[in-house]
């Protein structure tokens, strides 16, 4: 089981909060999807539900037991984290980062074990780099990094994944795969998957459920077809936009026209 | 780096770097003892370890000056390239050292207060003094750095540390200003050395060292993962907080203890971490432990240096080790200036 959830969370920067007062249940076994403008809090909804960020009030749940409770080797078995940007040690090689990803399973008595073998093996053939397992991380293109990146989150073998946009910085093709990648992860492994796109598009044909924030507060969540209208558009992005239907994989297509004059 | 090199002769690659270093920090330590205003055969120094005679003063010689020098410039070089090495990865800045810490300012400047405040400064007070000035100093720049935010971020880490270190120096350079006949028995830490330091003082700081280095296992596996960044660390299970206060001690034991008994040696915490990165991997298991060995084994070689240079004088120690690391410091940053651009 993985179940996680905020309730009530109230938290920010400073002084400032961020979000206010918002309770959130994350689907199990489905991919979720944080949408929202620039600022509106995706990034730190995404950063509190992986106990980076210390809630002012309220708190986040993992298996209904309060997160920041738990000891975090414990939690890291299962939730696995994709930070913004990550940056790999210099010189470090593809193998040995992925490997970083069995820290929570070893402890003092049980260091490297035929598991942690066995599932840095896995990782790297799920994400396509057993041949590049020898290769310094520094060497990699972006959309090859990335997937080392979460071949390191995969060889954490959580059945929780969160992955603060996974995409950025990747073309177009490097997006669909890492997208692929991640629904496949999804189907095949039945993963709880939740991370924070800025492609609308591309969330709606591969979220499950799409929560959408504003001002730090939840505006709306559901499936693709039920938040992704026309009005919410606007309302989420103060943008104009005409939402169609995909006539390829049948989600919602939102075609932006101009944004508003508020 | 990427080519595909067979396992067994990459594991035997793997220890060639470590066999070597070994061997050499042995034969640097008997040039060590042998090196001097008067050099030893080796027969000689063979003799006073092993079987010393109480009225040979050649035995007695090296024993008592040589071989204390010797173990002290091993443990500080190994204990500042340790430091160095925790301090890179801490702060996630490879041009970082202890020293930005405010460690040896914070030494320095306790050191200071007490020669100026009078009386004859006895050499147990003087390292104790200055392992003091130096944790308290650490101390002020990690509530400093800890004001905001659960954990230290390293820039907060890094700039507490060179304010706190600016203001220390101000305030002993006032105190010396003052007082100048303070200067005369400062002038050891200024300059750094490990000549003439008696194993009766300087034991104590010595077994601290050792401990330390020894201390620093435990964490070996979590460093590799905070390498990669808080925010992963905390992903991958890493109790964040609880690795920096650790880190923090740890830096502040080995280069406190250093400091205190060796004075501001510039450069060792910051070049021997390259070093052995560049000759090993980059996990902390490999790479750490070559860290101390190369430590140990180029503070000896500049300590052998700043002896035999200039007969019957001596070169400062912190000068010997300014005038090899500044050079290779600038290359570094060269190289890294290619890679990046």
């Amino acid at each position: 089981m993985a179940m996680l959830s905020a309730n009530d969370l109230t938290l920010g920067y400073q002084r400032q909060a961020i979000l206010r007062h918002l309770s959130l249940d994350l689907p199990e076994s489905k991919i979720s999807v944080l949408v929202g403008s620039n600022g509106c809090g995706k990034s730190t909804l995404l950063k509190a539900l992986a106990r980076l960020l210390m809630p002012w009030q309220g708190g986040v749940a993992l298996d209904g037991k309060n997160i920041h409770r738990q000891p975090t080797r414990i939690v890291a078995r299962t939730l696995s984290l994709l930070p913004q940007h990550p940056v790999a040690p210099e010189g470090i090689t593809v193998r040995q980062l992925v490997s970083l990803g069995r820290h929570p399973h070893q402890s003092w008595r049980a260091q490297w074990s035929e598991e942690d073998e066995r599932q840095v093996e896995l990782a790297l053939s799920r994400t396509d780099l057993l041949g590049a397992a020898h290769r310094s991380v520094d060497t990699l293109s972006g959309g090859q990094r990335q997937r080392a990146w979460i071949a390191m989150a995969v060889a954490q073998d959580t059945p929780l994944m969160l992955l603060d946009e996974p995409t950025s910085f990747l073309d177009l093709a490097h997006q669909m795969e890492v997208l692929e990648l991640l629904a496949s992860l999804n189907r095949e492994s039945s993963k709880t998957i939740v991370m924070v796109l800025h492609d609308l598009n591309l969330a709606c044909r591969y979220a499950d459920h799409i929560v959408a924030l504003r001002d730090g507060a939840i505006l709306a969540q559901g499936t693709p077809r039920e938040v992704i209208t026309r009005e919410r558009v606007k309302a989420i992005f103060q943008l104009d936009c005409q939402v169609i239907d995909d006539p390829y994989f049948h989600t919602p297509l939102c075609i932006p026209f101009a944004r508003q004059k508020a | 780096m990427s080519g595909d090199v067979g396992l067994e002769s990459t594991r035997a690659r793997f220890w060639v770097a470590p066999g070597l270093l070994v061997l050499s920090l042995v034969l640097v330590m008997s040039v060590s003892l042998m090196a001097g205003p008067q050099w030893f055969g080796f027969g000689k120094l063979w003799h006073a370890l092993w079987s010393p005679s109480p009225t040979n003063v050649d035995d007695l010689l090296i024993r008592t000056t040589r071989l204390p020098r010797t173990l002290l410039a091993a443990v500080v070089g190994a204990s500042l390239g340790v430091a160095g090495g925790i301090m890179q990865t801490l702060t996630r800045n490879p041009l970082a050292a202890p020293g930005l810490l405010g460690v040896n300012a914070g030494a320095l400047f306790v050191v200071v207060a007490l020669a100026t405040m009078g009386g004859g400064l006895s050499a147990a007070v003087a390292n104790l003094g200055a392992f003091v000035g130096a944790a308290l100093a650490v101390a002020l720049v990690w509530s400093l750095a800890m004001r905001r935010g659960p954990t230290a971020g390293p820039l907060r880490l890094l700039l507490a540390g060179a304010a706190l270190t600016a203001l220390f120096h101000a305030f002993s350079q006032a105190l010396l200003v003052v007082d100048q006949q303070g200067l005369d028995s400062v002038l050891f830490w200024l300059a750094g050395s490990v000549a003439g330091r008696p194993l009766t003082d300087t034991w104590p700081m010595l077994i601290l060292a050792l401990v330390a280095l020894l201390a620093c296992v435990p964490w070996l596996r979590q460093w590799n993962v905070l390498a990669a960044g808080e925010a992963v660390a905390v992903g991958a299970g890493v109790s964040v907080r609880r690795l920096q206060l650790a880190s923090i001690t740890l830096i502040v034991l080995l280069a406190g203890a250093s400091v205190s008994m060796a004075g501001n040696i510039a450069f060792v915490g910051l070049i021997v971490p390259h070093m052995a990165r560049r000759l090993s991997t980059p996990d902390h298991r490999h790479w750490l432990p070559l860290a101390a060995l190369i430590g140990a084994v180029l503070l000896l070689c500049a300590d052998i240096a700043a002896r035999t240079l200039i007969p019957p004088g001596e070169v400062p120690l912190g000068v010997m080790t300014a005038l090899v690391g500044a050079p290779f410091f600038m290359l570094l940053v060269r190289r890294q200036g290619v890679r990046h651009g």
